[in-house]
């Protein structure tokens, strides 16, 4: 700051007021971010009870499946309307704001409107990044919409905050209907109940660039084993041709907090045990952590600070020869690549160590019920028929394949199987990436929900980004990979205790 | 009514408004913090706990501190670039008013491309940074600059896009420093050094100041940039107490934690704005003994 010794003491003086009247709305503006968000009710911790669902059977409706030699799907010779007596407006959130994804789950929400017509969905875009506090905010101020969709992570958040209500009659139904994959319910599952109905699932694989494998190593085959994964990270690294073996981060972001985890997975490595016991610092983890220490160096120099878009951009402008990664971009391939380039991306599952297990990360999707909705029997069933309704096989193809191909996937077995689901375009285009995600999707795993909801802090725990935290210890500081899992150990631990406490 | 009246009526709806905007979040912050908030439901009171959880926390520790350099790096680099580029577009030169204009660019880009941006010329293998020094020899490999000068980094990156208000702001106060007193100076013999230190910084000097506090305030509060740049890594190396705020509210759950660091950012600035408030007063007296 300049001394201005010549001022005269009047104009220093009304600068200073000035300048004390701005530090109030500054320091105003900064209590007003964490303030404002719950500056409403305060709200009893979540209450249990159970819904009882009243259902008219109307005219069947005779669906025609045209089922494929390898397929089977559940007849549907019924049709179940709940009883929606009077107009209503739901109010849905989603975070999903590229406009070819709108667009689907438009189509969807409007062929439900067309069999509901008493039923009017209003559709809001929140952002991911602003997910969860509009959400907690929105609980908190009693301002939720009727239903969100969200993860298991949010879901938690949201029950934690008192905001939702259990959907057992709904996860039940649908089972009985379509048959869950048993790994994408599970993670919805704590204190007796289930919390979210998932709409889709989510895995990773191996995706690679058949072209530049066959290139530098004579053949476009992809690793099948976890020292063939390293040996052909190390050959395809070239950095004076642009190209890396393989695409991993260090950055702080959920990006790479699954990106980290779809290598400890493998391991066996996990953040709670099946009681819920913070086990962190184990002979996997370290394993695991001293795994990605070693495929890192096949990455990008810039990929340390990598999130969801840098990835996306690297894998189609073939920096990078493989990445483990969600079953995607197939859209851009099919729609924005010529001739042989169109093919030039494949998917394999991602290797597991000779110790390990066969396995990979998995990110189911949810829909989750606000207490709101459940005040009018009658809102709660349009808000229950509008989710029955997308479980329907045809509409979870609207919602999974023409959304985002690869990036969304069915979360049931009905839609698995749903020839429409295989024939859509993009889809039967690239059969054998499907497959293989297919698969993945049901042998998948997220981390702190390996046994379901064991520890409810496990969301604290991942919007703490600690695994990134250790990452970043190893592979940006120079710290030894013993030393960081035991300060993440210690960081989980203490988020627990906290999170316990309250 | 008294024209007297009449005016404290027709304020009425501006106080109701700074009430509920500022006055209200502010004694709602403050309130919060002395109460367990987990997900934003107040569950019970606890009085300083909070405090003293944030005190024994060496994150909040660093996070302070880191704040301290980021505001400082920031106030110095702005205001050093802001005069220097005034004091250079009120010369009279061909294209002045398009370079006034072309300043303002970084400016009014938003913070999220600024982010993206910056993030892909300090790309080690792509990015612009390494390839200037490439070509000049002054590298052999590749540097990381937002690994191994993180700080420094996202620093320059928002004096970049701040240092357009500094100049503009300088450049206004510039331009009321009379130029028959220049002019006397000159006749006087001064040269264009004396000329600054003597007659257009003393005139300038409130504005100065004033840009000063701002500055302080904006840098000690901003959070987008880092937050889109670094997320506050790598480790804890760019976290400072507004990105601290937002994950420990709304990434950890911990809002009556959160609204803590809050109530002491708030009484911080206090303090800072206090001793810049009393600081030119006992100046101003001393120079008068």
């Amino acid at each position: 700051m300049p001394s201005g010794r010549n001022l005269k003491y009047s104009r220093r003086e009304a600068i200073s007021k000035i300048g004390a009247a701005a530090v109030g709305a500054a320091a105003g503006a900064v209590i007003a971010g964490v303030g404002g968000y719950f500056a409403g009710l305060s709200q009893t911790a979540p209450t249990t009870f159970t819904e009882t669902v009243t259902r008219t059977v109307t005219q069947p409706v005779t669906h025609t499946v045209t089922a494929s030699p390898t397929t089977t799907v559940p007849p549907l010779t019924r049709e179940e309307k709940f009883k929606i007596e009077r107009p209503v407006e739901l109010t849905f959130w989603h975070h999903h704001a590229p406009p070819p994804r709108q667009a689907a789950i438009q189509k969807a929400i409007n062929l439900f409107m067309k069999e509901y017509p008493m039923v009017k969905v209003n559709i809001v875009v929140v952002p991911w990044e602003e997910a969860w506090p509009k959400t907690l905010s929105a609980i908190a101020a009693g301002t939720t919409p009727d239903v969100e969709w969200s993860i298991p992570d949010l879901t938690i958040a949201a029950w934690e905050a008192g905001g939702i209500i259990p959907v057992d009659d709904l996860v039940k139904e649908i089972d009985e209907r379509y048959k869950w994959f048993e790994n994408t319910i599970r993670p919805y599952y704590w204190e007796g109940h289930y919390w979210g109905v998932p709409w889709s699932t989510m895995a990773w694989a191996l995706m690679y660039r058949p072209s530049i494998l066959k290139r530098y190593l004579g053949t476009p085959e992809p690793p099948r084993s976890w020292d063939e994964l390293f040996e052909f990270a190390k050959k395809l690294t070239k950095p004076e041709d642009g190209v890396y073996g393989i695409g991993l981060t260090a950055s702080k972001t959920l990006y790479a907090q699954e990106a980290i985890y779809n290598t400890m997975c493998v391991f066996d490595s996990t953040i709670f045990d099946q009681q819920g016991k913070v086990v962190f610092n184990n002979p996997k983890t370290i394993k695991a952590f001293y795994a990605y220490k070693e495929l890192f160096q096949y990455s990008p120099p810039g990929s340390y600070n990598w999130n969801w878009g840098d990835i996306e951009l690297a894998f189609p402008a073939g920096k990078i020869a493989m990445m483990p990664y969600f079953t995607m971009p197939q859209r851009l391939f099919y729609e924005e690549k010529k001739g042989d380039e169109r093919k030039d991306i494949a998917a394999a599952d991602w290797p597991s160590p000779p110790d390990g297990i066969d396995t990979n990360l998995h990110y189911p999707n949810d829909w989750i019920i606000f207490k709101s909705a459940a005040e009018d029997e009658n809102r709660l069933n349009a808000v229950k028929a509008l989710i029955m309704f997308c479980a329907r096989p045809e509409i979870e193809k609207i919602l999974t394949a023409e959304q985002d191909p690869g990036v969304w996937l069915p979360p049931h077995e009905a839609a698995a199987e749903y020839p429409g689901y295989w024939e859509d375009p993009v889809i039967s285009f690239f059969r054998e990436i499907n497959e293989v995600a297919i698969e993945a999707a049901k042998k998948g795993r997220l981390y702190g929900f390996e046994w379901g909801a064991v520890n409810t802090a496990v969301g604290a725990v991942s919007g703490a980004l600690v695994i990134c935290d250790v990452a970043q210890r190893i592979l940006l500081q120079g710290e030894s990979v013993e030393s960081a899992v035991a300060w993440g150990h210690q960081v989980i631990e203490e988020i627990v205790a906290k999170a316990k406490k309250k | 009514m008294t024209p007297n009246k009449l005016g404290y009526l027709l304020l009425l709806p501006l106080f109701a408004w700074l009430g509920v905007v500022i006055a209200f979040p502010v004694f709602y912050g403050v309130y919060l913090s002395f109460f367990d908030v987990p997900y934003g439901i107040i569950k019970k009171f606890v009085f300083l706990e909070n405090y003293v959880s944030i005190f024994s926390d060496l994150k909040f520790r660093i996070a302070f501190i880191n704040s301290l350099i980021w505001t400082a790096g920031n106030i110095a680099l702005q205001t050093a670039i802001g005069l220097g580029a005034a004091l250079l577009l009120n010369k009279s030169f061909k294209g002045r008013d398009v370079g006034r204009v072309g300043i303002l660019i970084p400016f009014i880009i938003p913070a999220f491309v600024t982010a993206l941006v910056w993030r892909w010329m300090m790309e080690p293998d792509l990015g612009v940074f390494n390839a200037v020094l490439k070509q000049l020899h002054l590298i052999q490999k590749p540097i990381v600059p937002l690994v191994d000068y993180a700080m420094v980094t996202v620093i320059i990156e928002n004096t970049w896009r701040f240092s357009p208000f500094a100049i503009i702001f300088i450049l206004s106060a510039l331009q009321t420093v009379p130029s028959d007193v220049v002019d006397a100076a000159k006749v006087d013999g001064a040269g264009h050094l004396q000329i600054f230190r003597h007659v257009t910084l003393p005139i300038i000097s409130p504005f100065l100041s004033f840009m000063g506090l701002l500055a302080f305030f904006w840098n000690f509060n901003l959070f987008d940039l880092i937050w889109l740049t670094t997320g506050g890594g790598p480790g804890s190396m760019t976290e400072t107490l507004p990105v601290l705020i937002y994950r420990r509210s709304f990434r950890e759950f911990r809002m009556g934690e959160g609204a803590a660091i809050s109530v002491f950012s708030f009484i911080f600035m206090a303090i800072v704005t206090t001793i810049l408030y009393f600081l030119p007063k006992i100046r101003f007296r001393g120079g008068k003994k």
